[in-house]
């Protein structure tokens, strides 16, 4: 990283991984060449130590929930293949599909991004030395990431196939069964962020439970509109208790 | 952190009737949102909590499994494969043969004891095995536009192969899943009575009501040389033709029941039940089985085990945790905050 205020300075921005620059008397085309652009030289502190050990955390914790959220959500669908001679027939509907990225559970994530802290500034400041977690690659690192991969692995099978014993043998039709999957994916995705979050303000709690909210919502609509297949599909399921 | 700023002599939330000049500050204005000071709650996860949490887990689904097997157990369920019984003996061999030939009479009769007390209404279903309704050509194979409106009865698109008879008569309804309308038939008997079985009101009413016309009538259905199940009366609207609207209801997996009928009168324990049915639905070219089911429901539904053994296992599993996360505990208690877990601690000489 490298921190530096004049103009002549500004290839040296360029060339580092991480550049700040100050804005001030000797103009502002270091800033112009920065990634981060400060009003003073002591605010560095609070940037490296307060800023940038939050966003390491933050990043480092994202990472890993995204591919876990893409890759239930379609190796749960990979699952279904299985069961259908192999034909890919998508058990989701597309608007279902299209959905779930962007409406059921693309909100928590921004929020946490944004909000959540594991630590308060006032002990990062004090404590310099947490600083290093990143250095020490703590938070984010080959062997986590596998782990990640094999529970994601692990929690789509107990997704795909705990309603598929349930319902093995009866009368149920392909898109109920898809709502029964959509709901119990967003919520898993959901509870799964939840249990991660270190620090909850109400925006965070609108957040998580206001998506599995806004999903149920969502599949009402989509379940109201008499062109699409799953027609009426969530009113019939939600009047049986096995549900 | 305040003490720090470059410029500004006035607080920027909106103080407004101050006397001294106020010098223009470029400091954001202050809300507790943008300067992350929003009132949280930062749960931590100590032995404590994790045991009680397991504990309530366990506590709350073994006796929700407990009851949804009670539930499964009540429901009584008679299961009849019947197509492998039902081949005459001279067509063992050849069960295709045997199936596609109009000329042999296909019924059959089976007895159906029954062991417990039934009552009513006893569902009819029949199941097919290793039969792939959610096969991707399969579920395509239909047109729901024709299927609801009189006027569109021209529309195939996405109906092939059973989409036209001789090239230009359009089939309503159109496609594979209407094509393979499954056409076994039951009559039950008891003490050489008839009982009657009722096949009104076995579809979904919003498919009877939004998605099958009351305008359309079968037209050149089962038309062509290849007949692939039942052929339709063409004087009834599609909205009345039941049997058409549960099979198009295309099932989730290649185990599936549809519901046949239902029988509306107990069925005492001890009685025999002798069915008469018509065994046309050729599934020996695919290796499917045939069942008939004679199954009562309970508030769960049909027989499922299932789910009451998921939720014991579930709930033995939490109780089994919390009982060695309390052991665990008690033996090699770790004291919350303790600074020799910290990871430069651990390691000391690592990166």
């Amino acid at each position: 990283m490298t921190f530096w205020a004049g103009a002549n300075d500004v290839s040296m921005i360029q060339m580092a991984d991480v550049g700040v620059g100050i804005c001030g008397q000797e103009g502002r085309q270091a800033v112009m060449a920065s990634d981060f652009a400060m009003g003073q030289f002591c605010f560095l502190k609070r940037l490296l130590l307060v800023h940038g050990h939050w966003n390491y955390q933050r990043a480092a914790y994202l990472v890993p929930y995204n591919f876990y959220r893409n890759a239930v959500f379609v190796l749960m669908l990979f699952w279904y293949i299985l069961c259908t001679a192999f034909s890919t027939t998508s058990i989701l509907t597309d608007w279902s599909s299209v959905f779930y990225s962007v409406v059921y559970t693309s909100i928590p994530t921004i929020v946490i991004g944004i909000l959540d802290k594991d630590l308060s500034h006032r002990t990062l400041l004090q404590y310099p030395k947490l600083y290093g977690a990143g250095h020490r690659h703590e938070a984010y690192n080959l062997q986590l990431f596998w782990i990640t991969m094999i529970d994601t692995l692990w929690q789509s099978l107990v997704l795909f196939y705990v309603p598929l014993f349930t319902y093995k043998e009866s009368a149920i039709d392909i898109w109920s069964m898809a709502s029964l999957w959509t709901i119990a994916v967003v919520i898993l995705v959901n509870m799964h962020l939840a249990m991660d979050i270190k620090r909850w303000v109400f925006i965070t709690h609108a957040a998580v439970w206001g998506s599995i909210i806004i999903t149920y919502a969502c599949m009402v609509v989509l379940d109201s509109i008499p062109i699409f297949p799953n027609y009426w599909t969530i009113y019939h399921l939600i009047k049986s208790p096995t549900y | 952190m305040s003490s720090n700023t470059a410029s500004s002599s006035i607080d920027g939330a909106g103080s407004g009737d101050s006397a001294a000049p106020r010098r223009i500050s470029k400091r954001p204005k202050y809300s507790r949102f943008t300067q992350q000071e929003l009132p949280a709650c930062k749960p931590i996860l100590t032995p404590r909590w994790v045991i009680l949490a397991f504990l309530l887990v366990g506590i709350v689904f073994i006796p929700i499994g407990v009851v949804s097997l009670f539930a499964s157990q009540d429901v009584v369920e008679i299961v009849s494969r019947y197509d492998s019984d039902c081949i005459p003996p001279n067509y063992q061999n050849d069960p295709v043969g045997y199936i596609q030939n109009a000329t042999i009479d296909k019924t059959c009769n089976k007895t159906l004891p029954v062991t417990k007390h039934m009552k009513q209404p006893i569902y009819v279903y029949y199941q097919l095995d290793n039969f792939y309704q959610n096969h991707r050509r399969y579920v395509k194979s239909r047109n729901d536009q024709q299927l609801i409106d009189g006027n569109s009865s021209s529309d195939i698109s996405s109906c092939r192969p059973e989409a036209y008879t001789n090239g230009t008569n359009a089939i309503v309804p159109c496609g594979l899943i209407a094509w393979s309308l499954f056409n076994d038939t039951y009559s039950f008997f008891h003490n050489n009575t008839q009982l009657e079985v009722n096949k009104k009101g076995i579809s979904w009413k919003s498919d009877r009501d939004h998605k099958f016309g009351k305008e359309v009538y079968p037209q050149n259905f089962q038309n062509g040389s290849l007949i692939g199940g039942k052929s339709l009366d063409a004087s009834i609207p599609l909205s009345e033709q039941e049997d058409l609207i549960v099979w198009m209801r295309t099932a989730a997996l290649p185990t599936f029941r549809k519901l046949y009928g239902k029988i509306e009168v107990d069925l005492q324990p001890g009685e025999v039940i002798n069915v008469s049915l018509e065994n046309y639905y050729n599934t020996y070219s695919f290796n499917g089985k045939k069942k008939l089911v004679l199954s009562t429901t309970s508030w769960l539904g049909g027989k499922n085990d299932f789910l009451g053994i998921a939720y014991l296992t579930v709930g033995g599993l939490c109780l089994f945790l919390a009982f060695s996360f309390t052991i665990i505990y008690l033996i090699k208690p770790r004291r919350l905050g303790d600074p020799t877990y910290l990871s430069w601690n651990r390691n000391p000489g690592g990166h």
